[in-house]
């Protein structure tokens, strides 16, 4: 009889340790999942839109040349979001050129450079 | 009842989650203040060079003393910039900041002559026309006096070719265009100077007060590796032995040598004479001038390379025979060759633009005035945005020759 009870014991400890395994597993599951919306739904939309701005803007920033180079708007669409370039000339060689890249509803990023004719 | 055991059990789970929740808090903080400050840096980065471009557009004394500007008066983008001068060359320095994060960024000045006439030679208004001979070849347009160019025939040799010209002439007025200033020169050395000892490596930031190491005896530049914001001056002579390394520093002296193989990138600015031996590189850009009260000299001997510009200049006027300045047969210099109240004896090859006054040319069979004799001058093979080192001119545009 003490043999049996002693098994019993055990087999409820047993259980007990598996029982909270699977408790904390769930927890951290709930946890990871909780952690990746938080991310997905809220922080990264924000950085990966204002990387692809930053982007958009240095590639054509990097293709402005003097002969290329208008005084005016120019305006482009690419994927959702719409660059938005308008350059003013300032000096004898020098223009401002400033960007906005927005999508439908909102500005995403705005920049000023100043661009200094090399020819 | 419950058990103490499912208490603490619950206290065991709330603190785990607590302390996985305050991770990930601190985390996406963590994420999201490195993500601002990156921007912010790459913002700072752009500002400096937009204040540059800024900076250059504007006239040359502009920012002399330092203005802190806001760049594009919104009041997000405050930059500090700076202008002065590094010998005969010009720097500008700006600064960039927004709250605890800045941006320096400091660079050489180069310049580009406004007009595009693209000027191989010019030689002043005197009653002698200019004489070549050999196999001189004369690329870009030139000034000449009024009585042109003729061809010469020194030594058994005539001049060879269709054209005496390889591109538009112009006359010349009596005095050459340029202005030059040496305020630069004037004041280096008001530093405190420290004594030259057995130092073997000096690299100096321009971010930096300069270095002066400076002697009133001779000094040997050997073994030695001197880079950036230093000044070498010397009450006597300088001298540049191969096995020393020197980039972006100001030699100044009355007398200055660099010995045979020296591979160099300075301001060689010497009060007296200046002597370059053969095979030496001076890399771009480098600067060559004597600047003398009397009348000084400048010598540069065969196979040498020179990368940047010669400039020349004397308190009295030139003997009728001497010559003031020499450069070599076998030397190759790429820039601008000025030199004003002096003899030009040119025997090499210049790619870029020739100002002199007076040309001499002292040959076994006789002294000849105004003549080239199987001289290179070509203006065209100079790359398109090519940037000379001195601002010869009061519109020269500036442009950054190199970031330091």
């Amino acid at each position: 009889m003490a043999l049996g009870i002693r098994k019993n014991k055990a087999k409820l400890k047993a259980f007990t340790l598996i029982e909270n395994m699977v408790a904390v597993t769930l927890i951290l599951l709930v946890f990871v999942g909780a952690s990746y919306a938080f991310l997905k739904f809220s922080m990264l939309p924000k950085w990966q839109e204002q990387l692809k701005a930053q982007s958009l803007i240095e590639q054509d920033y990097s293709l402005i040349n003097t002969e290329k180079l208008t005084v005016g708007t120019v305006e482009e669409q690419t994927d959702n979001y719409h660059l938005h370039r308008k350059t003013d000339r300032q000096a004898e060689r020098l223009f401002l050129v400033n960007y906005k890249v927005s999508t439908d509803d909102r500005i995403i990023l705005e920049k000023n450079y100043y661009y200094l004719e090399s020819e | 009842m419950l058990r103490a055991g499912t208490f603490i059990y619950a206290l065991f789970i709330m603190f785990i989650v607590s302390m996985l929740t305050l991770l990930f808090l601190s985390q996406t903080r963590l994420f999201s203040n490195e993500i601002s400050r990156m921007q912010v840096r790459e913002r700072l980065e752009e500002n400096c060079i937009s204040a540059i471009n800024y900076a250059l557009a504007r006239p040359s004394q502009s920012f002399q003393g330092g203005t802190a500007i806001d760049l594009f008066g919104k009041g997000k983008d405050s930059v500090l910039i700076r202008k002065y001068t590094w010998g005969l060359m010009d720097v500008i320095s700006v600064r960039a900041k927004h709250h605890d994060q800045q941006r320096n960024k400091t660079a050489l000045l180069g310049y580009r002559p406004a007009d595009s006439l693209k000027t191989a030679l010019y030689l002043t208004n005197s009653e002698s026309a200019l004489h070549i001979s050999g196999e001189t070849r004369i690329r870009g347009n030139v000034f000449l006096p009024e009585a042109g160019v003729k061809r010469a025939y020194i030594a058994g040799a005539s001049y060879f070719g269709d054209s005496l010209i390889y591109g538009k002439q112009f006359v010349s007025k009596k005095t050459l265009p340029l202005s030059i200033n040496a305020k630069g020169w004037d004041i280096l050395g008001q530093q405190p100077a420290n004594e030259i000892s057995d130092w073997e490596v000096i690299e100096n930031s321009f971010a930096d007060s300069t270095i002066v190491l400076t002697d009133f005896e001779e000094v040997y530049l050997e073994d030695i590796t001197l880079k950036g914001n230093i000044l070498i001056s010397s009450e006597s002579l300088v001298e540049i032995h191969p096995t020393a390394v020197l980039e972006d520093v100001i030699v100044k002296a009355p007398v200055i040598r660099v010995k045979k193989g020296a591979n160099i990138s300075a301001q060689l600015l010497a009060a007296d004479t200046l002597i370059i031996e053969e095979d030496c590189v001076l890399h771009y850009p480098s600067i060559i001038a004597v600047r003398s009260e009397q009348r000084g000299f400048i010598a540069i001997a065969g196979n040498t390379k020179v990368y940047g510009d010669l400039w020349y200049k004397s308190g009295k006027d030139p003997g009728s025979t001497s010559i003031d300045v020499h450069i070599d047969k076998e030397v190759s210099l790429t820039g601008r060759l000025m030199v004003e109240r002096g003899n030009l004896q040119l025997r090499g090859k210049v790619r870029g633009e020739v100002y002199a006054e007076d040309l001499i040319l002292h040959h076994p069979v006789g002294i000849y005035k105004n003549h080239l004799l199987s001289v290179q001058i070509d203006r065209r093979a100079l790359w398109k945005p090519y940037l000379f080192p001195v601002k010869a001119r009061e519109n020269d545009k500036a442009n950054v020759i190199k970031w330091l």
